[in-house]
């Protein structure tokens, strides 16, 4: 099979490959990729290896690196939001002018999701006051979010983004004052829009659209991606929208070979729109269609132990002993989760001591709180486990490096008149001046707050009793310090100022990140945001540099602005236990060897989150508009979830699944959510037939 | 200890260059990729804005010989925020370069293994008439360096090279740079296939010493001027603050201009 597989992999052929993860199929992808870069002769022709998001894109630039003969071939890895954004770039003066922007011939800002989430802020805030949105109880940031999210479905799902209110209403069951709170979003995002054309601002949305609509009919476009790209291969199209999978279906015949790549049981970012029903398409497009299948015993058995757990009715095909050498629970009962992680780290810690490798184990939950990674991360620790997190939505404040850069700022710019906690002083004093111990530190701060200025009092201002208790070496750091500041009042471009503050103050010997390397980075990933802050104004909007500064540091602290900078090294890091969502972990398309599943009575396994303003489903392709969201709809859909996820994760665990179980969960919680039922049963089943037997 | 090179390193402009200026630099920038955002000049809104207006003339330049129409483009370099967008703009439209035929190819990148190493060029165009190969490089310096200056460039030597190579060109290689802020004045090196040759000699010494450096070999640069616009400056205790954009010179910026890695262009 193998052989044939290879062969038909080796040709100018157009292919459609499926078959549950794991299997081989990006294995394919890559010999696919080697065969193209090494084999082919005559004119330089373009690659295009389209993968779902960033991180899917890593074993393609493995396998580039085995190519030692490839001369004249282009190879380009891309997501489809990459090339969107970098197309409608360059193409911006052939469709400015007739896309309803106010300054066509002017360069566009593109926005992030947090930039455009902060422009939402601004048309939403005077909104609230207005008394929209009253009835809902949502965080700012959790409204600003969904409210991006449904200008950004209505675009690369394909329908008019004035119908948002309209669908989201009409699919709706419950009280009619929920119908209002559509009818507010839509003002909201109309208005929205009408702020990104007035101002140049290109937000997710309005880059598909101009690609989708003007882009892709414009002939010099077409001809010249022609040019670019001859090949494709496309891998977990089932992980992207179905606007991708049309515009791949209408290049389809331009190309002169073509491999898509689809997982049968995925689809994990439905709720951001990705659609596993419109890239089956591809199927009926290309020339051959290869079902890849893992069929070891091993394999058959995970398929039948997720699909016996999903359906109560299905006969046992395994005995009990089976599924014990597959799934683990503690051996004895748990009652509080502090305890659990106690348990889990002495599990992980015997592994690894018994030569499993850290990068082969992962622990998974539905959320991973800051509490959970640091109760592990310090249990695994005193026995010089590393633990590295994965959490695609964490905040820029998290960091403490981030909050030593945001008080310094705080601290230069009093006009802001943003308060400052002192204990956040005198932690952040403690941090930037290794010499000072938080007493040091807290004398410091307190004889601040007591001055009420707001700002570091100067060192000759220092009451006697508290500076003849630093030392001469600790007084000069503080007088370096505090001079810097005085010195760097008033520079209002942060990554100018973040940049100064590192490489001038922070960074020197004697301060806190001199030879700290994790330092360098994190600073960078500030000044990244803050750079992409900046330019989202664009030279359009006149705003005064200081406030946007201050706009900037109050996001930061609200948690709008997220850290979702790709942190290569993290990922490579080889010698660390991971901990991540669950989602994250399906996402990473890797598998492990042993699985620490937390929070198992959680309903977050498989239930669409609460969004009072926003719906997956009802804003997917596959939706019949006018139809009603019922409960039955969302136990179907919740049982979906449920099934996907479990055949995932089965498929990615080589050796053993623990169910890490507490009587009491997280929250305090006594919770029995479907998984547990469903294993439960599962245990019951086959403990009452081997009893049977 | 030998430092591990990793094996799909490729070698580009900006990297050998850093290497040349500075071992350690190179160390930490390419084999420890360590990131460290001091500042590279004190006037960095200065140097932010003329690296920004380059970045657009360049895009228009790409967006002419893709095919855009010239009117269109003469208008957003008028509505561009730096008027220097519009006066290069006229400028290279006045000049022999905007009437070039033949196979043209904007912004186009290339790879080739030489001796079991790669290497990486990204070129704002090249083009292939009548046989030759002409590699065109647009610069618009705030100083603009001497034809001493740029013969002797990394880019110059290794452009050629890797052109050649990964073409399988034996022809001479045609070299054209046109700093916009002296059109008139248009250099243009020719490279024989001896010359080309002879640079490819002299990289693949270069690079065989960087393979088999041990680590301790990467040692800091003695030239402590260097260190004024490096932005580990802090890092190896050689200096505060940032030196200002007017002592800048194009060697100081080419360790920036960095050529991407293998090609892949990923987002």
């Amino acid at each position: 099979m193998d052989a044939a597989l290879s062969t038909i992999l080796s040709s100018d052929n157009k292919i459609f490959l499926h078959g549950e993860a794991c299997s081989g199929k990006t294995g394919f992808g890559c010999q696919r990729l080697k065969y193209l870069l090494s084999e082919m002769k005559g004119e330089p022709e373009g690659i295009l290896v389209l993968v779902s998001q960033r991180s899917l894109a890593s074993p393609y630039q493995e396998a580039l690196k085995q190519v030692k003969t490839y001369r004249k071939s282009e190879v380009s890895i891309l997501t489809m939001s990459g090339l969107v954004r970098r197309m409608v770039n360059l193409f911006w003066p052939l469709i400015g002018h007739i896309s309803g922007f106010y300054r066509p011939y002017e360069p566009p800002s593109f926005l992030t999701l947090e930039t455009s989430q902060y422009y939402m802020g601004r048309i939403v805030d005077p909104m609230i006051l207005k008394g929209y949105f009253s009835t809902v109880s949502l965080t700012r940031n959790r409204l600003l979010s969904q409210l991006v999210d449904n200008l950004n479905k209505a675009a690369i799902v394909g329908f008019p983004y004035t119908e948002i209110g309209k669908r989201l209403s009409e699919a709706w069951v419950g009280q009619e004052s929920q119908k209002r709170v559509y009818e507010d979003a839509q003002e909201a995002v109309n208005a929205f829009r009408a702020f990104c054309l007035q101002n140049n601002l290109l937000d997710y949305s309005l880059q598909v659209e101009l690609f989708k609509d003007l882009l892709w009919t414009n002939p010099i476009f077409r001809q010249y991606l022609n040019r670019q790209y001859v090949h494709l291969i496309y891998d977990n199209a089932e992980e992207d929208p179905p606007y991708v999978h049309d515009i791949i279906a209408d290049w389809w015949k331009d190309f002169k070979s073509a491999l898509v790549i689809q997982d049968d049981m995925a689809g994990y970012h439905s709720f951001l729109g990705a659609d596993p029903q419109s890239a089956s398409r591809f199927k009926t497009l290309a020339e051959k269609s290869i079902h890849l299948q893992n069929n070891t015993q091993d394999a058959f058995q995970k398929r039948e132990m997720a699909a016996t757990i999903i359906d109560y009715r299905k006969p046992l095909q395994f005995k009990l002993e089976d599924i014990h050498s597959f799934i683990k629970q503690p051996d004895q009962r748990v009652r509080f989760y502090p305890e659990l992680l106690e348990l889990v780290a002495r599990d992980i810690t015997e592994k690894v001591h018994g030569g499993v490798s850290p990068n082969g184990i992962v622990v998974i939950s539905p959320f991973v709180s800051d509490s959970t990674i640091f109760t592990l991360g310090h249990e695994l620790a005193k026995n010089n486990i590393n633990l590295r997190s994965l959490r695609p939505s964490t905040s820029l404040r998290d960091e403490p490096v981030i909050q030593t850069l945001i008080l310094f700022a705080i601290l230069a710019h009093p006009e802001w008149d943003l308060s400052l906690d002192t204990y956040r002083i005198t932690s952040v004093l403690a941090h930037a001046i290794p010499e000072f111990d938080l007493v040091r530190a807290h004398l410091i701060t307190k004889h601040m707050q007591s001055t009420q200025s707001g700002k570091l009092p100067h060192l000759a201002d220092l009451p006697q009793q508290i500076s003849d208790r630093l030392n001469e070496e600790q007084k000069d750091r503080y007088l370096t310090l505090t001079n810097w500041i005085e010195e760097n009042k008033g520079v209002n471009f942060l990554d100018d100022f973040f940049s100064r503050l590192f490489g001038e103050l922070l960074s020197q010997p004697g301060f806190g990140f001199h030879l700290n390397l994790e330092s360098g980075s994190t600073t960078a990933k500030l000044i990244t945001s803050y750079k992409k802050f900046r330019a989202s104004f664009g030279y359009q909007i006149e705003i005064d540099q200081s406030e946007l500064a201050k706009e900037f540091v109050k996001s930061v602290e609200s948690g709008l602005l997220a850290a979702t900078f790709v942190d290569d090294k993290s990922e490579d890091d080889v010698n660390a236990i991971l901990i991540t969502p669950v989602m994250s972990f399906l996402g990473l398309n890797q598998a492990v060897d042993y699985q620490y599943w937390l929070n198992i009575g959680s309903s977050g396994w498989y239930e669409r989150l609460e969004q009072p303003l926003t719906h997956p489903i009802v804003l997917s392709r596959r939706w019949q508009v006018g139809e009603k969201w019922t409960a039955e709809h969302d136990q179907k859909l919740s049982r979906e979830n449920l099934e996907k996820t479990l055949h995932g994760l089965f498929n990615r665990c080589r050796k053993e699944v623990f169910l890490a179980n507490s009587d009491f969960s997280e929250s305090g919680m006594e919770e029995k959510g479907l998984l547990t039922l469903h294993i439960q049963a599962l245990f019951r089943r086959a403990l009452k037939e081997m009893q049977d037997d | 200890m030998k430092t591990n090179i990793p094996a799909d390193f490729s070698f580009s402009q900006s990297n050998l260059h850093t290497y040349l200026r500075c071992r350690y630099k190179f160390y930490l920038r390419y084999i420890q990729g360590l990131l460290w955002p001091a500042q590279l000049t004190s006037d960095a809104l200065v140097y932010e804005e003329d690296r920004n207006a380059g970045i657009r003339f360049h895009q228009l330049l790409h967006q002419y010989f893709i095919g855009f129409d010239q009117d269109l483009l003469v208008q957003m370099a008028q509505n561009d925020p730096d008027p220097r967008v519009l006066e290069w703009f006229s400028s290279f439209l006045l000049s022999p370069f905007a009437q070039l035929d033949g196979e043209l190819n904007p912004e186009k990148t290339l790879n080739a293994n030489i001796d079991g190493k790669l290497f990486t060029i990204k070129m704002d165009l090249l083009q292939f008439v009548d046989g030759l190969y002409h590699i065109y490089d647009w610069k618009t310096s705030r100083k603009i360096p001497s034809r001493k200056t740029l013969l002797e460039s990394v880019q110059t030597k290794l452009y050629p090279l890797v052109l050649s190579e990964a073409l399988s060109s034996n022809f001479p290689i045609h070299f054209h740079i046109l700093e916009l802020n002296q059109v008139d004045a248009p250099i243009t090196f020719t490279f024989s296939a001896p010359e080309v040759a002879k640079s490819r000699d002299y990289f693949m010494l270069l690079t065989d010493e960087i393979l088999a450096l041990e680590e301790h070999e990467f040692f800091r640069t003695d030239k402590l001027q260097i260190c004024k616009t490096c932005e580990y400056r802090s890092h190896c205790n050689r200096g505060i603050k940032a030196p200002g954009i007017s002592d800048l010179e194009l060697l100081d910026m080419e360790d920036y201009l960095e050529t991407g890695n293998l090609n892949t262009d990923l987002v």
